[in-house]
């Protein structure tokens, strides 16, 4: 029986070592939280290993990955502000420019099919290139990035101990970064403590709750608080980013004005809000669906007539809304700079 | 694992057993081994050229619709390449991505691996497939790095053609063709069939090197006319994209075949 085992042994030792991606690395598990739906297939080529997030973890936040060392990703990308850029309409780049775009919050990324507010990125892994080489954002070349990272010593140990490889490709620095990002869930709010039961909402943020089903859940849907689609809230465009949107991806008129909706989760920390960051409060979010939606040709069929909300469901709204930050994954030491 | 082996060898008296495991172990990796002598190798190489002569950075060339032009970089992905036979039957190399560049001589030839057997034609496609643009981080000939890649709209830029022209409206007299697309509606991709000579069938198994020529002047005319002065830069897929890449189709010749 002993020998049955060794040979078995040999066995699969024998047809590992021709597969072999990193025998020594240690699995991380992506979990699944409660009552959601399973993540998307992001890391079936790119399973997640403690060495794979660590590395992701010090290239997001290693200024060298952009051109004069002061723009890493988490300088957009801010824990406190749930991975959006704090206080900042737009988010500033390389030689002072701003970006066009109010920068998302990073979490729950593992659910998401399609990545940036006109969702122009297929697949998390290939993320990273374009702020990395955005002329006002990183405003770096791929291959100079690889390069500072090939002459840094400490890369050159931790790429080996996540890929078990002696190289370093573009692959494996975004794939690691993916693993970082991807692991980022956020679901341990104040209301995913109602949902678990361990925890009562306050009457008004019970009342809040019922509005927010009754008038935002469509698009904002549980459990990731959104839909993952495009749509038309009836902004108006600026006139000076004139920005399309989902049209720019698609070419489709039909698509014009329309961006991804946003996750409301961790609302209250990524303002300022919308698209272009034109929202200096969550108020004045409400308030635009309350009056201020401009009704054009692509606007979404829900919000033609905006959202009926007297002053009092407006408050009771916020109030619930609220209960969506995640205090703990903004607190989360694995997704800190160390 | 040699050592392994004896050692428990002699350590026990299980030996039959141990010998028949080992002698299954080949076959639990044969996916790995398989078939190392039923294929054999083809070069194949392209020229590249502007209306019968070979295609340089100095040059100035005239396109059909008499408007002179230069070429800086030339760039494009071969990829899916299969040879056929006269019974349809085919062989496809495997991992099939190349990136040809009039700057890089090596890049434009390349080994292939194919099932022995006697060809007519060679196909391959002028692109990157769709599911290599929604699949993430890519390596070797697909990586984000060479600059064939949309970093914005995620996607590959299937064909690269940049140079100037004194007709050019662009800032610089620029020239900028990037033609991609794997959308449906917005589909680049073009597949091209190539006879080889009729005495020349393809041997897999003899060395033999394909030469194809590409003559760069059919993409301002293949099928569609390309004024310069019209559409100086093309961009981004859809609209002029598939008319370019109509006309890229048209671009590939088998040059000979030859013994190596």
């Amino acid at each position: 029986m002993f020998a049955f085992f060794s040979a078995a042994w040999l066995l699969t030792g024998a047809c590992n070592k021709i597969r072999d991606n990193g025998s020594n690395t240690t699995p991380l598990a992506l979990v699944t939280p409660p009552g959601w739906p399973a993540p998307g297939n992001v890391f079936d080529a790119n399973p997640i290993t403690q060495e794979g997030f660590e590395l992701g973890r010090k290239l997001f936040y290693d200024g060298r990955l952009s051109k004069d060392g002061n723009f890493p990703c988490a300088s957009c990308h801010q824990q406190f502000a749930a991975f959006s850029t704090f206080d900042h309409s737009l988010s500033h780049g390389f030689n002072d420019q701003f970006t066009t775009r109010n920068a998302p919050g990073l979490f729950n990324l593992a659910w998401h099919k399609e990545l940036h507010w006109d969702g122009g990125i297929n697949h998390l892994e290939v993320q990273p290139l374009a702020p990395l080489t955005a002329p006002n954002e990183m405003a770096e070349t791929v291959e100079n990035v690889l390069n500072k990272l090939r002459s840094d010593e400490t890369y050159r140990k931790m790429f080996k101990a996540a890929f078990n490889r002696d190289e370093i490709n573009s692959q494996m620095m975004l794939r690691a970064l993916s693993q970082f990002m991807g692991m980022m869930v956020s679901a341990n709010s104040r209301y995913d403590k109602v949902m678990r039961g361990e925890y009562s909402f306050s009457e008004a943020e019970a009342r809040g709750y019922q509005l927010f089903l009754a008038k935002c859940a469509t698009c904002h849907k549980e459990p990731l608080f959104t839909d993952l689609s495009y749509r038309n809230t009836g902004l108006p465009m600026d006139p000076v980013l004139k920005d399309r949107g989902r049209m720019g991806i698609t070419r489709h008129a039909s698509d014009s004005l329309k961006f991804k909706v946003p996750s409301l989760r961790n609302v209250m920390l990524t303002g300022p809000w919308g698209h272009d960051g034109r929202f200096f409060s969550v108020g004045q979010v409400l308030d635009h669906y309350r009056s201020g939606v401009v009704s054009g040709p692509t606007t979404d069929p829900l919000l033609k007539d905006g959202i009926r909300l007297d002053i009092y469901e407006k408050n009771d709204l916020i109030i619930f809304l609220r209960t969506l930050t995640d205090s703990s994954f903004i607190r989360d030491r694995r997704f800190s700079a160390n | 694992m040699e050592s392994i082996v004896r050692r428990r060898q002699g350590a026990g008296s299980r030996a039959p057993l141990l010998m028949l495991m080992l002698m299954a172990l080949p076959f639990a990796c044969s996916k790995e081994y398989s078939a190392a002598n039923d294929t054999a190798s083809l070069k194949i190489s392209f020229r590249l050229m502007n209306d019968g002569q070979p295609l340089n950075t100095t040059d100035e060339y005239v396109n059909r619709s008499g408007e002179r032009y230069t070429v800086r970089s030339f760039k494009y992905y071969v990829s899916q390449v299969r040879l056929l036979a006269a019974d349809n039957s085919a062989t496809a190399e495997k991992e099939s991505y190349h990136l040809m560049d009039l700057e890089v001589a090596e890049s434009r030839e390349f080994t292939a691996e194919f099932s022995r057997g006697t060809y007519r034609f060679i196909e391959f496609v002028i692109g990157v497939d769709s599911a290599r643009n929604v699949s993430g981080a890519q390596t070797g000939a697909l990586d984000p790095a060479l600059g064939m890649f949309w970093t914005w709209n995620t996607g590959y830029i299937f064909a690269k053609l940049e140079g100037q022209s004194p007709v050019s409206g662009a800032p610089g007299k620029a020239l900028t063709y990037h033609i991609g697309g794997f959308r449906q509606g917005e589909n680049a991709l073009r597949r091209i069939l190539l006879g080889f000579p009729a005495d020349k069938a393809v041997v897999v198994g003899r060395t033999l090197q394909v030469i194809i020529d590409v003559d760069l002047a059919k993409w301002f005319d293949h099928a569609h006319p390309l004024s310069i002065a019209q559409h100086s830069s093309v961009m981004t897929p859809g609209g002029m994209s598939l008319k370019i890449a109509d006309n890229y189709a048209g671009m590939f010749y088998i040059h000979t075949v030859i013994d190596r």
